[in-house]
């Protein structure tokens, strides 16, 4: 092969070049397109699909419903009860559970003998799952011998019947929530502080900056993407949460707890009405989708990429 | 105002950054710390600025002990090398920070920062992120925040470091023509001697955290205190030749250095004898290396035949590395000098010009 061709070859117009890039990309990204496919794109198709399809309760036999189960789905007002309570839940959940982990993730970043230990049980609630951390919690609650009973009693606060109040049900649930991501949203705000260069601090203190205007002026806007990233992460955990509500409330008392996922659970697996558990599932889909469209575009104002 | 470090030390850990440190900075005066990197220079601007807490010693701004001051109460303003603005404010931001935090009236704060922004050229920038702007215009941000403040002193730390040759020899005028107007004390770290030459009015070499000498550019230069401070200053670097110390007939002394034999002044040979070295080093700066031919004899300390190795045209000068008897050196001689890689020459070492150390500890004679 002379100079000239192998010239030409290597350079190629860019729409070929283009090609073989792709061709050469494809080895790597086809495991992850096969577990994409099978476990997201699929299931996800699937569910488009048999929101237009009446079926047999084992999802067979679909027949043509059209927009029917959408419209039953966005008309009803069990519906729109769930989503007011996803609404509350997420409420619930992001906004303390953000602040009570950006505060210990402030406290643990601290440069301080044994600080590793501190940090590690701050994060730990990650490596807890859903299921065990909501028994221990369906424990404490417990009215009559619940721990957290135990000490209110001691406190002479009135106690109270959590689970089975339907005032208190879904902030009870909120609870053990928050304490489920403060170990996500501490190791991932500990993270972005890491990422704010420390000459901003000390080029903040030689200024004249205290600590508190430390904290406003180069904390913050540095730990913006972060604080952004798990208040979106932590919005769609809470419309997407299950197990929780499974084991401690079972959507009840008087439907106080029952999130949009669990009123899927419900339609899809207690009444078998698959297409119509189908249908809701899209329009969960669609709704989480707009909500995080929607945090992007209001955060685009304040929130800083470096 | 004034700068005084009071035998400052500071170790971290099993590493003693800075020891028994004590420098005094004049009201107005350009300081330069000067050193290789890890030599303790940056720790000393960081306990000037408070950023850092000395182990022993005292560090006084105006006569003031400041020592145990937060960084502001010193009233000192810092350019840190990567200048550290917040990339989140937009320049005007940057540059109004430090006003803010000391809650100065709004529009003082308005006129303050036009002002330096005029005199720095950034004035159609400031409401750019530092994001959209080049090395140059961050920097001159950087010195802008640092000068509204009219600090008693400005602390900076190796500023010119990231901006490319040509806007880094640009910089340097500018700051001092800076310095000339604003007449604040500047303490200024580097390991760049050619910033510590052209800009310093006193330059402190350190080393290992301890300070080798304190002088204007020129005495650093001309007479360094010892063998670590001969060798550090100019480019390229001094040649050293270690011999032993002989006394000659008719008073005079000789380095005898193998088949490179020194003569030294009559003054130089008395110093030396009433020192009672046994061995001195021999320094030797690249200009006082000249072809032999050019040369009267009586003039040279010494001449020898060397073999030219690699000749290095800077334009107006070359840079010659030679080989005699297996020991390297490099002369700088003029543009035009006629020689050529390759080649076998004749050299000499202008008389009057040897510097000669104790070989132990380094000390400078004299």
């Amino acid at each position: 092969m002379s100079e000239e061709t192998m010239a030409g070859r290597r350079v190629g117009s860019p729409r070929a070049r283009a090609i073989r890039q792709t061709v050469a990309a494809a080895p790597f990204l086809l495991p992850s397109l096969v577990l994409f496919a099978v476990f997201v794109f699929y299931p996800l198709v699937r569910s488009i699909w048999l929101g237009f399809h009446a079926t047999d309760p084992f999802g067979r036999n679909e027949v043509w419903v059209g927009t029917a189960q959408y419209h039953d789905v966005l008309t009803s007002s069990d519906f729109r009860h769930s989503l007011l309570v996803s609404g509350q839940f997420a409420l619930y959940t992001v906004i303390p559970a953000t602040a009570i982990g950006l505060y210990l993730a402030l406290l643990s970043h601290r440069r301080l003998p044994g600080i590793v230990i501190f940090r590690t049980i701050f994060s730990s609630t990650v490596a807890t799952s859903v299921a065990v951390s909501s028994v221990v919690w369906l424990l404490m609650l417990n009215p009559s011998v619940g721990v957290l009973n135990y000490v209110l009693g001691k406190g002479g606060v009135p106690t109270e019947s959590w689970l089975t109040s339907p005032t208190w049900a879904l902030p009870a649930v909120a609870m053990t929530t928050v304490w489920m991501n403060i170990g996500f949203a501490t190791i991932v705000i500990l993270a972005g502080l890491q990422n704010i260069p420390e000459e901003l601090y000390e080029s903040a203190r030689v200024d004249g900056a205290g600590r508190w205007s430390e904290f406003l002026h180069v904390t913050l806007p540095g730990l913006s993407p972060t604080l952004l990233f798990v208040s979106v992460v932590g919005v769609i955990f809470a419309f997407e949460s299950f197990g929780q509500i499974q084991i401690l409330t079972q959507g009840g008392p008087l439907d106080a707890t029952n999130v949009i996922v669990y009123s899927i659970y419900r339609e899809a697996f207690l009444h078998y009405n698959i297409g119509l558990a189908s249908a809701q599932a899209v329009v969960l889909f669609v709704i989480v989708l707009l909500l995080t469209l929607l945090q992007f575009g209001v955060a685009r104002r304040w929130v800083f990429y470096q | 105002m004034s700068v005084r470090f009071d035998h400052v030390s500071k170790r971290f850990g099993d590493v003693e950054a800075l020891v028994d440190f004590t420098l005094d900075v004049a009201d107005g005066e350009f300081m330069v710390l000067l050193g290789p990197s890890g030599c303790g220079k940056t720790t000393a601007l960081r306990i000037l600025a408070g950023l850092e807490e000395p182990t022993a010693g005292a560090v006084t701004i105006a006569g003031r002990d400041v020592t145990d001051l937060p960084p502001r109460q010193r009233d000192v303003a810092m350019v840190f090398q990567n200048y550290a603005l917040y990339p989140h404010m937009s320049v005007y931001d940057n540059i109004a920070f430090g006003l803010r935090m000391r809650r100065i009236p709004r529009r003082e704060i308005d006129r303050t920062v036009r002002e330096a922004a005029a005199t720095l050229a950034i004035a159609d920038v400031l409401a750019r992120k530092p994001g959209a702007l080049s090395g140059g215009q961050r920097q001159r941000v950087a010195l802008a925040r640092a000068m509204v403040r009219r600090p008693r002193a400005f602390l900076m730390d190796e500023p010119l470091s990231n901006l490319d040759a040509k806007l880094r020899a640009q910089t340097r005028v500018e700051l001092i023509r800076l310095h000339r107007q604003l007449q604040t004390t500047v303490v200024y770290v580097t390991h760049d001697q050619v910033e510590a030459m052209t800009m310093g009015h006193r330059i402190a070499v350190l080393e290992r955290g301890r300070l080798q000498q304190v002088g204007e550019p020129r005495e650093i230069y001309e007479r360094p205190a010892n063998l670590f401070v001969a060798e550090f200053i100019g480019s390229p670097s001094m040649s050293f030749f270690r011999g032993p110390l002989r006394q000659t007939d008719g008073g005079g002394a000789v380095v005898d250095v193998p088949h490179l034999p020194f003569a030294l002044d009559p003054a130089q040979a008395a110093a030396a004898r009433g020192a009672g070295w046994a061995e001195v080093v021999v320094g030797v700066r690249p200009e006082h290396i000249v072809l032999a031919e050019d040369f009267g004899e009586r003039y040279a300390a010494a001449t020898f035949e060397a073999d030219i190795d690699v000749v290095e045209s800077l334009g107006n000068e070359l840079h010659v590395s030679l080989i005699s008897q297996g020991r390297g050196m490099v002369a700088r001689l003029p543009a035009g000098a006629p020689v050529a890689a390759g080649e076998a020459r004749r050299f000499a070492v202008a008389r009057g010009h040897l510097l000669l150390f104790e070989p132990e500890h380094g000390t400078r004679l004299g």
